[in-house]
């Protein structure tokens, strides 16, 4: 600011900064792993690879009987503590599931 | 200089306003519809290995297809007259055989002979087949390999491209898009969040995509709520009905009025709510193209629907648990859903 007026370079070069570093984050975002596979996650376990995949632990809810009339519903079945179709008659225990992840095909 | 100045500051306005776009949606809340009434039934009827049907139905060509439970075969298909057909596709590994099918009403082919679309859950495929006769499957997509995505509900969309529900154990429902030709897969931001250790339960829903696949809905099971996307999976519009509810404070243990199912018919959307408890008759909700509502009508205590066009009606599914046995309501086709 000189003499109360707008210094037009300085302007120009904190524009040009602000739209360098927006575009540097939208590079970096796009070649990171895509945060929002991780989203809502509360793991037990979260361990990454050195291949670079994601080893998520968690413990689920499970229920011992469902309601299979109703397949549209998922529930995870206690007995073998996989998904299954159909409304879980209440959560009777927990099963723990391990899932890998390649953020590799992620987009 | 001054234009320079402009030029620049516009552009960064610009990139802030793409970077801000995914919360750009509208809550909207639907406390009454302008039309509502009871819908009187045609007539019911109680269907042959209507002990083995769940709340699935949908039509292809000239047939209505149900998917069924605790028999030796996975699929019963009745012709226009609600007369069992033929029950199709055994449980198994075998070369024609499925452990899982889900049909969501995608089918090709001719009327009398139509080529239907299934997703096995159990395997992570998605085949085709035909019912009228049942000759083979053939796969069109081995999701099996990724492991990045656990889709409960995948529908198939052209070039290539599948689009569906990815439901991994314990977490929250996602909508995922995944192309079958380079295995890569978007997993679309959860604008709405839910809670606690019961996300998984609290958070499913099903999945619609308009003919023209620029328009996805997504009706949730656990609460009154509709969902609108567009083709990028960008959320545009909420709609609860009666009243908004904080999802995050959702309990698998609240007995909240839910979604079951929303199809498409034409480009308005159809969607069944239905009370848990069963004390709230079940209401069959119409909407326009852009979320507006249409219509409601009371429709029993239907658990399942679907909308047969050629014969102006819609078919409901409703059980008896006394009997253990699901029956077929036929309900005349509202004009509003006429052609």
């Amino acid at each position: 600011m000189k003499n109360g007026k707008i210094n037009s370079g300085l302007v120009l070069i904190i524009g040009l900064v602000i739209v360098l570093v927006l575009y540097v984050m939208s590079v970096v975002g796009n070649n990171s792993i895509n945060p929002l596979v991780l989203e809502n996650v509360e793991a037990l376990t979260l361990i990454e690879t050195p291949d670079g995949k994601i080893i998520i632990e968690d413990e689920i809810p499970c229920a011992s009987s469902a309601n299979e009339i109703m397949i549209h519903l998922s529930y995870v079945n206690c007995s073998t503590c996989e998904e299954e179709s159909g409304q879980a008659k209440g959560l009777e225990g927990k099963c723990t599931k391990i899932r890998i992840i390649d953020p590799n095909n992620l987009k | 200089m001054k234009n320079l100045f402009i030029k620049i500051l516009t552009l960064v306005i610009l990139i802030i306003q793409l970077s801000c776009q995914s919360e750009n949606y509208v809550t909207s809340v639907v406390t009454t519809f302008p039309m509502e009434k009871e819908l009187d039934t045609i007539c019911s009827i109680i269907p042959s290995y209507g002990e083995h049907l769940t709340n699935s139905i949908n039509v292809a060509g000239e047939y209505i297809i149900g998917v069924d439970y605790k028999s030796p075969f996975l699929l019963s298909v009745f012709d226009n007259n609600l007369s069992l057909s033929d029950t199709i596709i055994e449980v198994g590994h075998g070369h024609d055989e499925m452990l899982s099918a889900e049909f969501y009403g995608q089918w090709d082919g001719a009327d009398n002979n139509p080529n239907i679309i299934l997703y096995d859950r159990k395997s992570k495929r998605i085949v085709s087949t035909t019912v009228a006769p049942f000759t083979s499957i053939k796969t069109i997509a081995d999701l099996s390999k990724t492991d990045s995505i656990t889709p409960s509900k995948v529908i198939i969309l052209k070039d290539s491209i599948c689009i569906g529900v990815n439901l991994p154990a314990g977490e929250q429902a996602q909508l995922f898009k995944y192309d079958i030709k380079n295995g890569n897969i978007f997993i679309a931001p959860n604008l709405i969040k839910f809670n606690g250790e019961d996300v998984f339960y609290t958070s499913q829903y099903g999945i619609a995509v308009r003919e023209d696949e620029k328009q996805i809905v997504t009706p949730y099971y656990s609460l009154p709520l509709i969902c609108f996307y567009d083709e990028n999976l960008d959320l545009i519009k909420k709609i609860y009905i009666g009243t908004e509810i904080d999802t995050e404070l959702v309990s698998i243990n609240d007995t909240l009025i839910g979604f079951v199912d929303a199809k498409y018919c034409g480009d308005k959307i159809v969607a069944l709510l239905i009370d848990p408890t069963g004390k709230v008759l079940s209401r069959l909700l119409i909407f326009d193209n852009e979320g507006e509502p249409l219509g409601s009508f009371i429709i029993g205590k239907s658990i399942g629907f679907c909308i047969d066009i050629s014969t102006s009606r819609i078919l409901s599914l409703e059980y008896d648990e006394d009997k253990g046995i699901m029956s077929f309501l036929v309900y005349p086709l509202p004009d509003l859903l006429k052609p």
